[in-house]
């Protein structure tokens, strides 16, 4: 196993290398830069000017060799700064990291809490009125764009409940009321539309395990229902929703940008997609690489988890 | 024991024919929903096409409550405001941001609340004008800058300079001040401003708060001439805090000049929070719920909160307006024929009912917020309310284009307004032969490195408080597209009806000139003038004595808001 880790580990280098070349060099793919933006909001901004601007924020040169100076930096822990406000993009993006993590991580426990319970009761009751009512509605949770839902909650809560999200974000420790009032309601329904997916996949996994002979077995022995399900049935019908799991909680994490832009979460999904508008390469570079490693990361998280669960898996 | 046991969930498994027959009963019953559900009046428009409305000011206007101080309120800004508080700024190019720092900077003059303009006295207490190019301010006495500082006729001689730096950027309305030659602190509290000719209007271009806003020269220079991130003017409103793509939030300053009813300096709240929300939706439903006290909003959703009892609608001509200006140096645009054919053939009416639902054909001055300059739309010639197709193509063949032309337009993405007018012109120009092909400039594309391709290029134009503004900068031959040597417009006659209007100081004769400039425009179809279209902003009930402002400044309100 600890071969196995490290490994992985040392595989998740390139890889994370790799993301790194192709955002930095697809950026530069894009039509224009921070300068060509800044050029068409002011009209004075003379030639030279744009150039000496260029010039201070390090966008002359060829792409290759601005790439070597940034991987450079990265190395050395340096990101680089934003191009619009100066600041580094560690301390940007740090503070909404966090917030991003925290909207994940309520949308991954809301989604399992969701889709444990109707997806076990699904694969118990197969073809019964509460078997399709659960498959309905995960179809619909998947079918059903998140943003498209987000809106229909704000308008259905502000005209029939009068109450909407409050607008300033809080932090949990300082006032978690108004902090879980904000993120309620885009973690369900992040969590609803994983929560979908993750019900059909548990559903079919558990209905896979119940046809097979040991369960069989397990019942003629006599042992309770409860205990075959729990005990047999659940445990092998886990391992392949376990990685469903842990491919979906990167999803949520990197997924997050629309809600956060509709529900006015200083996340940094949102900060993202302000920086791919406005051409702020570094902090769209370091995002990317934040979402990449925490993937690779949580896929090895997963992979080893696996391990645990499943004996007859073992790595070498 | 059995292997399978018998239950509630078993003895009630479904059947196809039982589930098909309910989705049939599901289906008719959400059918029968959706029909009652639409049929909502609620996408009637509040304004005829075509028909001159006056500003209308507050739709509903609840009954004020007496007076409050204190309290914090949060209103929504739609747009990006929390990058730029420096009043000579390049972010001051978007309203919305001038608005932001027009919170905390105050000009030698400003704008009574509502329509129509109305200059007073901020900074300058009192002004003589000796003679038409001579303004003599008598600052008050005793104003303090935000930090402590006593402000002095220094700080005015540094503040209008500072709108001509070169470093660290170059402001981007310094041509608003071109008519001025020499400004002079003459004593610790007096400045003259002595004016290259007559400007009439001059005492509204202190009150532009993308130029006026006085700031500090010792603090400024101090911070190294910049203040983006820094506020410290004489406003009402002190900055607290800025955070990035977050908010802003603004906290009432003890020595604002004004007083409020009660007898006490404004503004009345004690806090005021401004909050950038990009998602219509949600600043409709934050609206509604009161989590926002104030925010812009679209026609359609000014529509559907028109019956809410808790939100007064402030529904006015926005005060700028999108026209599209036309590169005449060449063909066939050098040919006013195929100009003035292409303005015939374009139908107003239909374009605002297609791409606005609500809004007015303008020319090139708009008539609501320089009422006597403009010209109203019952008075415009007769193609502003009906095209005129059959001159149109007469024109064209005139011209040699009897088999039809292709002309080309480049549009900036982000504006949905101006992309979906440029579709509703290629179909109307289609009528006369022209096939107008439309393409879009990816975001960072510079029009001035791509030599301005194509044949026109639309943007909107914004709010000024002088009608020269609206003719002098996009058609005097003198002034020339961005960084290049191609004038914007060259026609020595109309150089001449600008330059004189421009210096007139005789009102009545200024407002003649200006009609004849505008009708001259439209003759020759120097640009191509289309509509103007609707500023809705709506307040919750929480927030009491709002007042919109001809240029959109919600600034001015805000000062004069209290919480319910």
């Amino acid at each position: 196993m600890r071969t196995f880790v490290v490994r992985r580990l040392l595989l998740a280098i390139p890889t994370i290398l790799g993301v790194g070349v192709l955002v930095f060099f697809s950026l530069r793919l894009m039509p224009g830069d921070v300068v060509d933006v800044l050029q068409q909001q002011e009209e004075t901004m003379t030639a030279e000017q744009a150039e000496s601007l260029r010039r201070s924020l390090g966008l002359d040169g060829a792409a290759h060799e601005q790439f070597v100076r940034w991987a450079g930096a990265v190395l050395s822990g340096d990101f680089g700064n934003s191009y619009y406000t100066d600041s580094t993009v560690v301390d940007l993006v740090k503070p909404r990291l966090s917030i991003t993590i925290q909207l994940g991580l309520m949308a991954f426990f809301i989604g399992v809490a969701l889709a444990l319970p109707l997806g076990i009761i699904s694969a118990l009751r197969p073809n019964t009125v509460l078997d399709y009512i659960v498959r309905t509605l995960s179809v619909f949770s998947l079918a059903a764009p998140n943003y498209w839902l987000a809106i229909i909650a704000l308008i259905v809560l502000a005209k029939f409940f009068n109450w909407s999200p409050p607008v300033r974000y809080e932090h949990i420790v300082d006032d978690p009321v108004k902090n879980l009032s904000k993120l309620i309601l885009p973690a369900v329904i992040l969590g609803t539309g994983f929560a979908g997916a993750l019900a059909r996949y548990l559903r079919a996994s558990l209905l896979e395990v119940l046809r097979q002979d040991y369960i069989q077995t397990a019942r003629a022995k006599g042992l309770a229902e409860r205990t075959v399900i729990w005990r047999h049935a659940l445990k092998n019908a886990f391992i392949p929703v376990l990685t469903i799991m842990g491919l979906n909680l990167a999803n949520i994490v990197g997924g997050s940008v629309i809600m956060e832009q509709i529900f006015l979460v200083p996340g940094m999904g949102f900060l993202l997609l302000q920086s791919i508008f406005r051409r702020d390469f570094p902090i769209v570079q370091g995002i990317v690489l934040v979402i990449a490693t925490s993937y690779v990361f949580i896929n090895i998280a997963v992979d080893i988890a696996y391990g645990y669960i499943d004996p007859r898996i073992r790595y070498r | 024991m059995s292997i399978e046991s018998s239950n509630y969930w078993n003895r009630r498994r479904l059947t196809r024919r039982s589930v098909l027959r309910g989705a049939a009963l599901a289906g008719m019953g959400l059918a029968g929903a959706a029909l009652l559900g639409c049929s909502s009046d609620d996408d009637e428009t509040s304004g005829t096409p075509g028909t001159t409305p006056g500003p209308s000011g507050s739709v509903a206007t609840a009954v004020a409550s007496p007076v409050k101080r204190g309290g914090s309120g949060v209103v929504a800004m739609n747009g990006d405001v929390t990058r730029d508080m420096d009043p000579h700024g390049r972010g001051g190019s978007a309203q919305a941001v001038a608005n932001m720092f027009s919170h905390v900077y105050v000009g030698l003059t400003t704008w009574e609340p509502g329509y129509p303009y109305v200059i007073k006295g901020a900074m300058a207490e009192s002004w003589e004008t000796p003679d038409p190019t001579t303004y003599i301010f008598n600052l008050r006495k005793g104003v303090k800058f935000h930090h402590g500082d006593v402000m002095t006729a220094e700080d005015v001689v540094f503040s209008h300079e500072r709108n001509f730096m070169k470093e660290p950027w170059i402001p981007p309305y310094s041509s608003w001040l071109r008519m001025v030659d020499s400004v002079v602190a003459t004593d610790e509290f007096t400045v003259r401003y002595t004016l290259r000719h007559p400007f009439l209007n001059f005492l509204g271009i202190p009150a532009a708060n993308r130029i006026g806003g006085i700031v500090s020269k010792s603090f400024t220079l101090a911070n190294n001439n910049d203040m983006r991130t820094i506020g410290s003017g004489t406003g009402p409103w002190r900055l607290k805090e800025m955070v990035p793509d977050e908010r802003v939030v603004l906290e009432r300053s003890d020595s604002y000049f004004e007083m409020g009813e009660d007898g006490q300096s404004l503004p009345y709240m004690d806090e005021l929070t401004y909050v950038p929300i990009t998602e219509a939706q949600t600043a409709v439903a934050s609206l509604r719920t009161g989590e926002i006290l104030y925010s812009r909003l679209s026609t359609t959703d000014a529509n559907l909160l028109a019956n809410d009892s808790d939100i007064t609608l402030h529904r006015n001509p926005q005060g700028w307006h999108l026209g599209w200006s036309i590169y005449s140096e060449k063909p066939p645009m050098n040919d006013v024929r195929v100009r003035r054919a292409l303005n015939l053939a374009t139908d107003r009416n239909d374009l605002i009912k297609k791409v606005l639902t609500t809004g007015w054909p303008v020319m090139s001055i708009p008539w609501y917020t320089l009422p006597d300059y403009g010209i109203a739309v019952d008075d415009m010639p007769a193609h502003y309310r009906e095209p005129n197709l059959a001159e149109a193509k007469s024109l064209l063949t005139a011209a040699g284009f009897e088999g039809g032309l292709d002309l080309e337009v480049h549009q900036d993405s982000g504006r949905l307004f101006t992309e979906s007018s440029a579709e509703v012109l290629r179909e109307q120009w289609a009528a006369i032969g022209v096939n107008l092909s439309i393409t879009q400039n990816p975001p960072g594309w510079s029009a001035v490195e791509q030599g301005f391709p194509g044949h026109f290029s639309s943007a909107p134009w914004t709010s000024y408080p002088d009608p020269n503004m609206y003719v002098y900068n996009w058609l005097h031959s003198s002034q020339k597209r961005s960084t290049s040597d191609i004038p914007r417009w060259n026609d020595p006659k109309l150089d001449d009806m600008m330059d004189k209007a421009l210096i007139e100081s005789d009102e009545q004769a200024r407002i003649a000139q200006y009609r004849e400039i505008q009708l001259y425009i439209d003759e020759t179809t120097a640009q191509l003038s289309l509509y103007d279209k609707e500023y809705n902003e709506g307040v919750h009930s929480k927030l009491q004595g709002y007042t919109a402002h001809p240029q959109n400044r919600s600034d001015i309100g805000m000062t004069r808001a209290w919480l319910a």
